[in-house]
């Protein structure tokens, strides 16, 4: 019988496994202790669920329900310009070329996608312009931080529409050529083949994007705050305010808590939609 | 002429899979070896014992009188020849030529000439500056076996190397790896699952199933003489029926089967009067004659009839088994219509179960 | 059937027409919604700030360049430029140097438990920024790197690790074993396989894994904010000053733009040197 070897995988995980859990997991650590009243930077610390009965009665419900609509909207908007567009671009000459210069915004720091958005919405911005210029509006449109969140809504769309396009643009790719040959073959028309065969193949890839995309519009901090009504904001504003405005570090980690959870569970859902997927395709 | 290879009782498990069970065979130097078998049948992973690239779990395997079951694979003198052919994509062909002498630490004045030799051995020559991906599969192919060669090994090591290859350029290639083989003198084994690749190319053809040595044998004895139901079926191809024995006098029988009344001749049949076993006759072994024109005849009526442009294939039902015949192509017969073949006696194979 | 083919039937001609007009309709498209809004950047970096740009004016009355002089001259730009770079750079290398292992024993080794490693690992990218931010701040607060160039870096690193080795742990898998078995079968050890097998044929990956790595860092926000600040000032954090309290959409084109031009380069190579028929084409699959 040979001995069972060590095996020094384990060993070569710890570098870059090793930093990622250390420093997150220090930090995570740390703020489900502050949120349940340890750790106090200025008086005593004991246990108490106070922070979390309170957090409830800060203008919490506010920016949830902002920061779910605002991330409900935008990924919503996104799935229906990216299907389309997915299927114009796979019809176009040189899709290739199309893909990379419509990828672009992905690679757009998030700050300099503000400006742009800017340039469009402003008050001074090309679409007051233009509708100003046609007669259709007298007074320029406040689309920058309007209470209804449309530049941030905007700037998410913008900003989050490549990422889409690259998923679903590879999935609406990879459904091959005899089986939409067959549907039409079989007396289908495009309309048709695409409700039947295209879209529910690339539901679950579309899904896995969706998820994406909505976890990250949710947590967002700095487009809200640039592009968004001073009031409600996201939660990520919200808990930046709550530490560093009101020191109130305790409320401040029962945000950063509910956020990480969420965060979780959306990986979950979204990997085991990755297994589904990888099973459907085997 | 290089050295011989003996491998003795290996074993090789995959969990509680017995993917090699006690596997023993000797190779003599220069000669070209191929083992056959229908696929998961363990050939692969024998092969790759004998590379070095997996343990077995008991056993030895020898390069001449050397035992190499603890040497790793990059110090056994084995080049394998991959049905990816493998080839690495960073380096021209004349790099991956030469990667073999450099590792073997070849002096540099040498290599040119050495690469250009192999290049020239595999009709390459020329090709030196193309990257892998601007070859044809034929072309990449050859390649892998310039790579091989040029580092004189041993043993030479070929897994499936043509099953990526269309069937024309196949044939051509096979010639090939056999003529190089030859004027080397460099003992082969090959790994195949295609019966007519084995036939052609091997001297000696170990055909395999469920981990397993069935028949150890030249070509010819292996297509003539196989020794069970498996290697009859597997090779080529054989109507295979049911028999019993009736009488035995020495090697000459007298067999009862689905077939009527055989006579048949067998050296290796070892059954005696009234046991069962399985008759085994090749289609083209059966020949056409009148009724009653010859002793030892098969009659039947005709179900189907395949030209072939070589040959007549046609299946024809006697009682309720059918037998398959190929014929010279020159026949006509239509479907329905009565005939008899006949069939040498020393053309009929007795088989145990 | 023949003669409508001949005269035209009008719906087969309007169907024609429409996939003419279909690619400029997509381009007309394509400018509305990416180029104007880029270009009008570079407009407004230009503007002239005496005769200004106000509604309804759809381009501005004069330009000038006023305002780069104004930004490369009267601010700090420029140092928050090095900084952005010195970071990105730093923190560049060492996501590669704590990746790589970890990609390699991810990749090519068989581990238990290795999908949860893997899933571990992506979690930076999908956490919530700000409450990492908040708190990985306050670890290297009291590691005592609060507001330095280190407590930055480490933190970039922490959200460039995931990108680098999910780019790398692909491009270890998909090295086709039997390539490494070739090597070896011809004499070549485990230095030569990491030498002229591994690193060649994982280079590609290595330059888009620091590249996007690096764009990442340039980029990042919320972590330099919260940990750098005020003392470590990069492009984004300027940037931020002059889309919020100091709102200035001259000044803020002019920061914007300097931040993007390295982006949108070192995009252009990662397009360029990544061939994925390279790869296909060795194992003889054509």
């Amino acid at each position: 019988m040979k001995k069972k070897k060590f095996e020094w995988g384990y060993l070569l995980l710890l570098p870059g496994l090793g930093f990622v859990a250390l420093f997150l997991g220090a930090a995570i650590v740390m703020m489900a202790l502050q949120s349940v009243g340890f750790l106090n930077f200025t008086g005593e610390s004991s246990f108490s669920m106070e922070y979390w009965k309170g957090l409830f009665q800060v203008n919490f419900y506010d920016n949830l329900i902002y920061s779910l609509k605002i991330a409900v909207c935008a990924s919503l908007i996104c799935i229906a310009i990216v299907y389309p567009l997915s299927l114009i671009v796979k019809n176009m000459p040189w899709s290739k070329t199309w893909l990379s210069l419509l990828k672009i915004p992905m690679f757009i720091p998030a700050l300099v996608v503000c400006l742009i958005i800017t340039n469009v919405l402003n008050y001074n911005g090309i679409l007051n312009a233009v509708l100003g210029g046609l007669g259709l509006i007298q007074e320029p449109l406040v689309l920058r931080n309007d209470p209804w969140g449309v530049g941030a809504l905007a700037t998410q769309v913008w900003k989050n529409v490549p990422f889409m396009l690259l998923i679903v643009y590879s999935s609406v790719e990879s459904v091959r050529k005899d089986v939409l040959d067959a549907g039409r073959n079989l007396g289908a028309g495009r309309l048709r083949l695409f409700w039947e065969i295209t879209l529910p193949l690339t539901m679950p890839s579309a899904l896995v994007a969706v998820i994406m995309t909505f976890i990250k519009i949710f947590n967002d901090y700095t487009i809200s705050r640039v592009m968004g009504p001073i009031y409600p904001s996201t939660l990520s504003n919200l808990m930046h305010k709550q530490a560093y405005l009101y020191n109130d570090w305790h409320t401040a980690a029962c945000i950063g808590c509910l956020m990480m959870v969420t965060a979780v569970i959306f990986v979950s859902l979204y990997t085991w939609l990755g297994n589904r997927l990888a099973k459907q395709l085997s | 002429m290089t050295q011989g290879l003996r491998v003795q009782n290996l074993t090789k498990y995959y969990g509680d899979y017995k993917a090699l069970d006690d596997v023993s065979f000797a190779i003599e130097g220069g000669q070209f070896v191929t083992l056959l078998g229908p696929s998961g049948c363990g050939k692969t992973t024998l092969l790759r014992v004998i590379a070095g690239f997996l343990e077995c779990d008991q056993g030895e395997v020898y390069f001449g009188d050397k035992l190499i079951n603890d040497v790793p694979p990059n110090k056994r003198d084995a080049a394998m020849c991959f049905q990816s052919y493998a080839l690495f994509p960073n380096k021209n062909v004349y790099e991956n030529i030469r990667f073999g002498l450099r590792m073997r630490k070849v002096p540099p004045e040498e290599h040119k000439e050495r690469v250009e030799e192999a290049m020239a051995m595999v009709n390459l020559t020329g090709l030196g500056e193309r990257r892998p991906y601007e070859l044809s599969g034929g072309q990449q192919q050859r390649v892998a076996l310039a790579r091989c060669i040029v580092v004189r090994p041993q043993l030479l090591l070929f897994d499936e190397p043509l099953s990526n290859l269309d069937a024309k350029l196949r044939e051509k290639v096979r010639v090939e790896i056999r003529e190089v083989q030859k004027k080397l003198g460099i003992t082969a084994i090959y790994v195949t699952h295609d019966q007519a690749e084995a036939l052609a190319i091997s001297d000696q053809v170990i055909t395999m199933s469920a981990g397993c040595i069935i028949q150890n044998a030249p070509p010819r004895d292996i297509y003539d003489r196989p020794n069970s139901r498996f290697v009859a079926d597997f090779v080529g191809t054989a109507n295979i029926v049911p028999c019993r024995i009736l009488e035995r006098t020495g090697m000459e029988y007298l067999v009862q089967s689905p077939y009527g009344e055989l006579r048949a001749v067998d050296a290796d049949c070892d059954l005696p009067a009234g046991a069962e076993g399985y008759l085994c006759i090749r289609p083209e072994d059966l020949l056409p004659s009148g009724k009653g024109e010859s002793s030892n005849q098969i009659c039947g009526a005709v179900r189907t009839a395949v030209y072939m442009g070589n040959l007549l294939d046609m299946f024809v039902d006697i009682g309720t088994e059918q037998i398959r015949a190929s014929i010279a192509k020159d026949w006509n017969v239509t479907e329905g219509e009565a005939i008899c073949f006949r069939v040498a006696p020393d053309k009929v194979r007795i088989l145990g179960g | 059937m023949n003669n409508r083919t001949k005269t035209g039937d009008p719906r087969i001609l309007m169907k024609r027409l429409l996939r003419l007009m279909l690619p400029f309709a997509f381009i007309m498209l394509f400018i509305a919604w990416i180029v104007i809004p880029m270009g009008y950047s570079v407009l407004w970096s230009l503007v002239d700030p005496q005769k200004g740009w106000n509604y309804p004016d759809l381009l501005p009355k004069g330009l000038a360049l006023t305002n780069w002089e104004y930004v490369i001259k009267h601010t700090k730009i420029g140092s928050a430029m090095g900084n952005s770079f010195f970071i990105a750079i730093c923190t560049t290398l060492l996501s590669f140097l704590f990746a790589m292992p970890t990609a390699y024993a991810l990749g090519r080794r068989n581990l238990r438990g290795k999908q949860i490693f893997k899933t571990a690992i992506l979690l930076p990218m999908i956490l919530p920024g700000m409450a990492m931010s908040i708190y990985v701040g306050r670890v290297l607060y009291y590691m005592g790197f609060s507001g330095t160039y280190t407590g930055v870096i480490l933190a970039h690193t922490l959200i460039g690790i995931p990108y680098m080795l999910r780019i790398l742990v692909v491009s270890f898998e998909s090295m086709p074993q039997d390539i490494l078995d070739a090597a070896s079968n011809l004499g070549a050890g485990p230095w030569v396989r990491l030498k002229e097998v591994y690193l060649p044929m994982l280079l590609p990956s290595v330059v888009s894994g620091s590249i996007f790595t690096f764009i990442n860092s340039m980029e990042e926000f919320t972590m330099t904010f919260i940990i750098g600040l005020p003392a470590v000032k990069t492009l984004p954090t300027v940037l931020f000053t002059y889309l919020g309290e100091g709102f200035s959409q001259t000044r803020a084109s002019v920061v914007s733009l300097i931040l993007l031009i390295p982006n949108l380069a070192l995009l252009m190579i990662v397009e360029r040197c990544v061939k994925t028929e390279y790869m296909g084409a060795a194992l003889g699959k054509m």
